[in-house]
């Protein structure tokens, strides 16, 4: 399976459809054993209640500048949240399902610079 | 003094770069038609033109990427493909406009059909960047192009009555024009002077002259004063025609018709000095376009690119470039009018606008690519408020087109 197979896909919990995966997310780490370069994995998927696509990079804090703009493209991804990947139950054809307790987490990743690539924090509520 | 020499040259070639045949045969139609009645969109064309180089010169030098590397980094693969195909397209057909451009203005100054010029054109173009370095093309056809100046001394010479151009510039719609075909020629001249190959040049550029954020003064001074007085000729070019064309009712739909206020006020050497400056224009702009063919397509694709490289070493490049120049020629050797395609060519410019615009705003605000050179405050209010024109502008010019049978 290719993961921008999974771009776009329907994503559905218990039944019911509750958005589109808007994005995939990847850890680096330092190093894998045996190489000089960490394999990356991935750690969880960005789920969209609506299609809309790429976050154009305003899914990190702290940026929001230009104002109108920055504004737009958070209104336009509203209601977006993580889920983990082990909170998957099944990604293949035709949808992606989430497990009924699947967590939703935060879809903003940390600003620029130290502290990039920390696992992500839980947002302290559901969404919707 | 050889610091002040550099500055000097920079805003000097930037004045004389700045007109294409796209602005000077859309200010001449447009004065020869409406007056002074659109130099307010020349205006908002020049200043949004600044602020679009200045941040796409800005990214470049920061970062050091090219405004198309921006744009496949920046909006995906499948999103950019689009963006490239809009934008390759339409720079080719202002490619195409510029080699007829300097094929007329070669008629004018030999009594030559155009069309026998337009193979000789091409081929000096390809010669030109094949061997000639950057900075010696860039200076020579800029500052050749200052010829161009001769519009403004042409419009003193004939003593116009400035209170009349002056009414023009703040009346509207003048009585015998329609609406649409007002506003279709808005659009023109806003395409005219915001074209996306003259971004995708500068920032290009700036990566071929390996500036760094040391030289963001420099280019902030050449963008800042040499695009204002690149703009002033332009409506020079459009007071002419109002001066001379306008009142016998003759409307510009050649290149000699362009300079017959030049002819009138300044005689035969006034004449000479202008149809120089036409060619330095129109075959600096050809240089550009074509280069701008190669470097949007190697952006997109990451092969090697860039003059500074032997031609053997960016051969992909190099390889577009010559393709491209001979689809120009193709189209041009069906006899085709190229005064036609420049009005069309602006008019798609315009329409084309946003594709690039807002990925560069997005990346100058970016602290990923650069750092402390955000954009501040009051370019992003200037970066914002245009985006919102240029959408209005891209969302009416196709539109407009249909509408007013280009214009006619």
């Amino acid at each position: 399976m290719f993961l921008g197979d999974l771009l776009g896909r329907p994503v559905l919990q218990s039944g019911r459809q509750v958005g589109y995966l808007a994005d995939v997310r990847l850890h680096v780490p330092d190093r894998s054993p045996g190489q000089r370069l960490g394999d990356p994995r991935v750690y969880g998927v960005v789920v969209c209640p609506r299609r809309t696509g790429s976050f154009d990079g305003y899914e990190r804090r702290g940026l929001d500048a230009p104002a109108l703009l920055a504004r737009y493209f958070r209104w336009r991804a509203r209601g977006s949240f993580l889920v983990l990947w082990e909170d998957l139950a099944h990604w293949g054809e035709p949808a992606v399902e989430l497990r009924p307790g699947a967590s939703r987490w935060s879809p903003e990743l940390p600003p620029s610079g130290p502290g990039r690539g920390r696992s992500p924090q839980p947002d302290g509520g559901s969404v919707d | 003094m050889k610091r002040l020499f550099a500055v000097a040259l920079g805003v000097l070639t930037a004045i004389g770069g700045f007109l294409d045949i796209g602005d000077i045969v859309t200010n001449a139609v447009v004065g020869s038609r409406f007056g002074w009645s659109l130099a307010w969109v020349v205006v908002l064309g020049v200043a949004g033109i600044c602020v679009f180089a200045h941040m796409a010169g800005k990214v470049a030098a920061v970062s050091g990427r090219a405004t198309f590397e921006v744009i496949r980094e920046r909006l995906g693969p499948r999103m950019a493909l689009a963006n490239l195909a809009a934008s390759f397209l339409i720079n080719l057909l202002t490619l195409t406009a510029e080699v007829g451009g300097i094929a007329l203005a070669l008629e004018l100054a030999s009594s030559v059909h155009y069309l026998l010029w337009i193979p000789i054109a091409a081929f000096a173009v390809w010669l030109v960047i094949w061997r000639v370095g950057f900075d010696v093309m860039e200076n020579v056809t800029g500052l050749v192009g200052l010829l161009l100046v001769g519009f403004a001394v042409a419009l003193f010479l004939l003593g116009p009555d400035w209170g009349q151009l002056g009414q023009q510039a703040l009346q509207q719609v003048p009585a015998d024009e329609s609406p649409a075909t007002y506003w279709f020629y808005a659009v023109a001249l806003f395409g005219a002077a915001l074209t996306p190959y003259e971004v995708f040049f500068f920032s290009s550029g700036a990566v071929e002259e390996g500036w760094t954020v040391k030289d963001l003064a420099h280019s902030r001074l050449n963008v800042l004063v040499g695009f204002p007085l690149g703009g002033l000729l332009s409506l020079a070019i459009a007071g002419c025609a109002a001066v001379v064309l306008l009142p016998r009712g003759i409307q510009v739909s050649s290149l000699s018709q362009v300079l017959l206020p030049v002819a009138e006020a300044g005689g035969r050497l006034l004449l000479v000095a202008v149809i120089l400056g036409v060619v330095a224009a129109t075959f600096g702009a050809a240089l550009e376009t074509t280069l701008s063919a190669g470097y949007t397509l190697a952006q997109f694709f990451g092969w090697t690119w860039g003059k500074f490289r032997a031609p053997a070493r960016a051969a992909r490049f190099h390889v577009t470039m010559m393709a491209c120049l001979v689809v120009g020629l193709g189209v041009l050797a069906t006899g085709v009018d190229p005064v036609m395609v420049t009005e069309v060519s602006v008019v798609f410019s315009a329409a084309a606008l946003p594709l690039t615009y807002l990925p560069i705003l997005i990346v100058a605000n970016d602290p990923d690519y650069m750092g402390r050179h955000v954009n501040g405050r009051w370019l992003n209010a200037a970066g914002q408020a245009y985006f919102g024109v240029i959408l209005v502008v891209s969302v009416a010019a196709i539109p407009l087109l249909v509408a007013t049978g280009v214009g006619r």
